[in-house]
């Protein structure tokens, strides 16, 4: 899917590392063991891997590619960032061998030595500098600029010395859970030609070595790469399959060894097949927002009545297989962050209850909502589980129209626009897709005429969440959270929410992915046992 | 002399079909200003609206289509498409995409066109009733199988049933001349199948009534042997409407590529004219359509060309 | 009834018919179940009450079939009758008349031919979005050329004949000529092509399902089922099978019947049997989806 907007990791969320874990609760039970695979054999050079993803690129460049597939798998092979996240979710040291924050508004980083690009050349602070401020230039896009840290936050980064730099921003602000996206380039990386979607030059294990557009990337095991003996696979072969049907044939007939990330329904049909397992990564989240500044869903009242509409059982049976988890508030179990299972305000958490919504649309004024509902044109659990929604909608007198996009135009309607009409399914990885809701919904200000919203319910959400960017301390930060997560429920801003794993078919020896919480995938450290 | 109205019509039909197409893509909602902006909401509406507006014209979109349109012709008759979304060529990236495309619609013809022949021929031979009648059956069916549906078919078959060919996938011939051929068959295949059933429904209609014309049973009553009668007269007449189909039938055929692309992943035309529609990258998208619809017309002049040599008595209307 | 006795392919090509155009007419008498109606659990297996089974989502898989058969009938003769209609009307007209007219008509659907087809769908469906009325409208737009230029051909020959200078030497008006003379000895081969035309579209209407262009869900067509099983395909491969003979058997439907009319034509010794016995490029001509450069 093009927009898991994944670990907006801005998600210093992210560094209560454990509390990822803790929070989620029964999802724990989802990941199993992950990338633990603890290496039971020493890892053994050579092999080749050819990994199938369920995404068409015509588009490698680091400045412009974009979708999760890129973001947290692809990229990683060629390049590098400041850390990289373990299991539990904690920064771990990569091209940064230490950061210190001697003041909220600044970070020093100490750059690792010795480390080159495929290119040959050494990697400098100045490489450094230039991609972070790149990365964050207001008038140049790239591709992961909405990962950045916003205009009003990030100031510049700087060069001390030859291992050193330094960032400051204007407001107090954590980045490291940020860090995970902003991929290291050579300096002055506009300038090159070839361009970077055309000879990608970065400091990752794998290097460019052929790009069939609309088919496969090939890669080799880079020779110089800074981390010991990695990486351990001599080939890295990513294969573009565009839909299911193609993502199993291709893996049966053994073109393809790993399926990345594939949908509730692929995986019946190749579990157990060919000598292989399956590894989870990350917690897949999905939910489906509302738009609440105009359109039959602005009253709030409106989308109250909608929470109890929602089928959530046959949904998780017939679209989800069972597996999924579905749950309100992912912070339920969490010991420091929780706002306990009550729902918020009291009375029932809301259920599939499709008489008690039609009433309490009716007393809003809305029998027979006609709702659209917005999903992606890729392979996943999307259509599946519209098709049952709309069914179980239909019990409560909602007509809903479901509406197929290809990934730009969804982008283009939920994040540029913000104009589209009814309810659109999005998705992330854990721990907290509730700010990349808020994100997404709550910024009035972008719109051309902000309305005034007459309920204050929604500023006060905007605030709260700003809030939980940048607090002043620990104890604001909590705060803010809770505001967030009693607001978002109460307010009926996130409807419907389904945990699950990601599953990933792998060649039964194949050792060292190392599979995150957040869905990072990496192949450094992989090898064929 | 006689071949400058075919050339000539060639360029105003391409001419014709740029305008049509630029005019269309014009209309398509989606403003590439806006995508590549991006999200930025780190910015006020106003500030995000500057940067949009810098950027459409940057991007020559602030100027009326019209104009646009030409300034686009001007560089395109140069050879200069643009740039794609994600940087480079848009030129040399059509190329490369349509060079696979037209290879399995060149071969599927030099494939289909004999064999319709030879099934044709010996199907009207006398005597031959059954035959006739089973590949008269066999190429109705072969007609309205839909094509990506014997794809598919194909594919759990030989691919995972048999384990014979790989699923899909594409390897460059000049580098691996064996792999390239591998995964060349089943999409030749699924478009063989039903173009030789067209072809030959219509080449057996020709040869039936050339058959029945003075000319043949004059042959005939010469004591001419039943092959030379069919080989040396009937065929040669009854090629030239022939020729007439091959044009439109190449025209299915470069649809038809579109769909079997997109299964058998094979990196043609097709997944990039898909691609950019959805990706709204309007250079790559008019530079596909310019170079399907080239292909087809330079095919249709050709068979204009080749009509007018064979049967020097056609005159245009 | 004579055009139909004797004529096997004629029979059988409506007999395959009958029950996709009753489907269609009647899909709520046809259909023991509401074709969106979640009912079972996903690919059950086929039982009294749910006779194929149910699809990806455990809805009754032969109900979506009798449903779909609507649509994918609605889509196939209405872009063929309505591009007729337009077709044949400009193509008569033109190439009776002659001239300046009849040339423009030639480059014009020469442009039109040209433009790849799947574009033309990809487009519409873009601007406005998918639905079954766009595909029935790119459909109409890519088969109207053809009409056009078989109508202008049949015209042009026709005109030449001594029954049509009689009567517009004595004086009958163009369009009196064209409704007495042209359009019934066209009448015949117009049929084959209407047919023809007609399993044309279906297939293309059916490809189109499949990429996604069409009927947006839950409503069916036998596309976007076939679509929706080929990411099943080797869980439950069953399941492709009846929307893709559906197609199947209907456009052989059409294809027989165009035959069938091909047949009584050629024995009913009308000029229009007459023209296109002699004008082999003429008649089978929206055979291959659309026209050639014939002259």
């Amino acid at each position: 899917m093009e927009e898991h907007i994944h670990g907006l990791s801005r998600l210093e969320l992210l560094k209560r590392g454990a509390l990822g874990a803790a929070a989620i609760g029964g999802a724990d039970a989802l990941l199993r063991g992950g990338s633990a695979g603890a290496a039971v054999l020493a890892p053994k050079p050579g092999g080749k891997l050819v990994v199938g993803i369920g995404q068409v690129f015509e588009d490698i460049n680091v400045l412009t590619a974009f979708g999760y597939r890129w973001g947290q798998l692809m990229a990683y092979a060629m390049y590098d960032t400041l850390v990289k996240y373990d299991a539990g979710g904690r920064a771990v040291p990569l091209l940064a061998t230490s950061w210190t924050t001697p003041d909220p508004k600044t970070t020093i980083v100490k750059i690792r030595q010795g480390v080159k690009f495929h290119n040959g050349n050494p990697l400098r602070v100045e490489d450094v500098v230039w991609s972070l401020n790149r990365i964050h230039d207001p008038v140049k896009p790239a591709s992961n600029n909405f990962l950045a840290l916003p205009k009003d936050i990030w100031g510049k980064a700087v060069k001390i010395d030859n291992q050193t730099l330094k960032i400051t921003t204007k407001k107090p602000a954590r980045m490291v859970e940020s860090w995970r996206f902003w991929f290291i380039m050579p300096e002055n990386a506009d300038d090159l030609s070839p361009n970077l979607g055309e000879q990608p030059i970065g400091t990752g294990p794998f290097q460019y070595k052929n790009f069939v557009k609309g088919d496969r990337l090939e890669l080799t095991g880079f020779a110089d790469y800074w981390n010991g003996n990695r990486p351990y696979l001599s080939e890295l072969t990513f294969r573009f399959l565009a839909d299911e049907s193609a993502q199993v044939a291709n893996f049966l007939s053994g073109d393809v060894g790993y399926l990345h990330d594939i949908s509730v329904a692929t995986l019946p049909q190749v579990q157990g097949k060919r000598n292989s397992k399956l590894i989870p990564s990350g917690i897949f989240f999905q939910w489906w927002q509302p738009q609440m500044y105009f359109g039959p869903l602005k009253d709030v009242k409106v989308r109250q009545a909608l929470q109890w509409a929602f089928d959530k059982d046959t949904d998780n049976k017939v679209a989800w297989g069972g597996r999924a988890v579905p749950t309100w508030n992912p912070w339920e179990k969490s010991p420091v962050y929780s706002i306990g299972k009550a729902w918020p305000g009291g009375g029932p958490v809301p259920h599939y209850d499709p008489d008690k919504a039609k009433s309490m649309l009716a007393a809003a004024g809305a029998s027979n909502l006609d709702l659209n509902m917005m999903i992606l044109k890729e392979p996943g659990p999307w259509k599946r589980e519209a098709e049952v929604l709309q069914q179980g909608f239909k019990k409560a007198g909602i007509n809903a129209n479901i509406q197929v996009l290809p990934a730009t135009q969804w982008f283009d309607r939920l994040y540029t626009k913000r104009n589209h009409d009814g309810i659109a399914v999005n998705a992330g990885s854990l721990p907290f897709p509730w700010a990349l809701i808020a994100n997404y919904m709550m910024k009035a200000s972008l719109l051309k005429n902000p309305p005034k919203y007459p309920n204050p319910a929604i500023p006060a959400l905007e605030a709260a969440y700003n809030t939980a960017f940048s607090p002043k301390n620990e104890a604001e930060y909590s705060a803010a959270l809770k505001t967030v997560q009693r607001l978002m429920l109460t307010q009926a801003a996130a409807f419907h929410t389904m945990l699950a794993s990601n599953q990933n078919v792998a060649p039964k020896n194949l050792m060292g992915v190392d599979s995150t919480l957040i869905g990072d995938q990496r192949f450094d450290g992989a090898y064929l046992a | 002399m006689r071949f400058l109205t075919p050339v000539l019509s060639l360029i105003g039909v391409l001419l014709a079909i740029s305008v049509i197409t630029y005019a269309i893509a014009s209309a398509l909602p989606g403003d590439a200003a806006e995508i590549r902006t991006g999200k930025r909401d780190d910015l006020t509406f106003e500030e995000r609206t500057q940067l949009v507006n810098a950027e459409r014209k940057r991007l020559g979109l602030d100027k009326p289509v019209p104009v646009q349109f030409a300034i686009w012709l001007e560089k395109a008759v140069q050879g200069d498409f643009g740039i794609q979304e994600g940087g480079g060529p848009v030129g040399p990236a059509v190329v490369e995409r349509i060079i696979p495309s037209l290879e399995l619609a060149l071969i599927t013809l030099v494939i289909s066109l004999p064999l319709a022949a030879l099934l044709a021929v010996r199907s009207v031979r006398r005597g031959k009733r059954v035959f006739a009648a089973v590949t008269g059956q066999l190429s109705t069916v072969g007609f309205v199988v839909p094509q990506f549906w014997l794809g598919i078919l194909l594919v759990i078959v030989f691919a995972v049933w048999l384990g014979w060919l790989p699923a899909g996938g594409y390897e460059p011939f000049r580098e691996l001349p064996v792999e390239h051929v591998q995964r060349l068959i089943m999409p030749l295949m699924t478009l063989v199948i039903p173009t030789t059933a067209v072809f030959f429904h219509f080449m057996r209609q020709s040869l039936r009534e050339s058959l029945q014309t003075q000319y043949i049973r004059t042959a005939r009553a010469k004591g001419l042997s039943e092959s030379a009668v069919l080989y040396r007269h009937a065929l040669p007449n009854g090629l030239v409407p022939s020729l007439t189909v091959l044009g439109t039938q190449f025209g299915q055929l470069l649809g038809g590529v579109v769909v079997v692309e997109r299964i058998f992943n094979w990196p043609g035309i097709g997944g990039l004219l898909i691609y950019s529609v959805e990706r709204q990258d309007f250079n790559t998208l008019i530079a596909c359509v310019m170079a399907i619809a080239a292909a087809y017309v330079i095919m249709s002049t050709l068979i204009e060309i080749a009509y007018r040599l064979v049967d020097p008595r056609i005159r245009r209307a | 009834m004579s055009w139909l006795r004797h004529n096997i392919r004629l029979q059988i090509g409506l007999l395959l018919l009958l029950p996709f155009l009753l489907s269609a007419l009647l899909p709520g008498v046809i259909a023991p179940h509401s074709p969106t109606d979640l009912l079972d659990a996903p690919f059950a297996a086929p039982s009294g009450d749910l006779w194929l089974g149910t699809d990806e989502i455990g809805r009754d898989t032969f109900s979506r079939l009798v449903y779909a058969a609507r649509t994918d009938i609605k889509i196939s003769l209405g872009a063929t009758l309505i591009a007729t209609l337009i077709g044949v009307t400009i193509g008569l007209l033109v190439g009776y008349r002659g001239g300046v007219a009849s040339t423009v008509a030639l480059r014009v659907t020469d442009v039109m031919l040209a433009f790849p087809s799947i574009l033309l769908a990809l487009f519409l469906v873009a601007v406005i979005g998918p639905s079954d009325y766009i595909v029935m409208l790119a459909l109409t737009i890519l088969y109207i050329p053809g009409f056009t230029r078989f109508a202008r051909g049949m015209a042009m020959s026709l005109r030449e004949r001594a029954f049509v200078e009689a009567s517009v030497i004595s004086g009958a008006r163009p369009w009196y000529v064209i409704r007495k003379h042209l359009l019934p000895n066209a009448i015949g081969p117009l049929l084959v092509g209407v047919s023809l035309t007609a399993a044309y579209t279906l297939l293309a209407a059916a490809t189109l399902s499949y990429l996604g262009l069409g009927t947006p869900p839950p409503a069916p067509s036998w596309g976007n089922m076939l679509q929706a099983s080929f990411n099943y395909v080797f869980q439950d491969w069953r399941y492709g099978i009846w929307p893709g003979l559906c197609i199947v058997t209907v456009a052989l439907g059409y294809m027989l019947v165009s035959e069938g009319i091909e047949v009584a034509v050629l024995r009913s010794g009308s000029a229009g049997a007459r023209v296109a016995a002699d004008a082999p490029g003429v008649t089978p001509i929206t055979a291959g989806g659309k026209t050639g450069s014939a002259p």
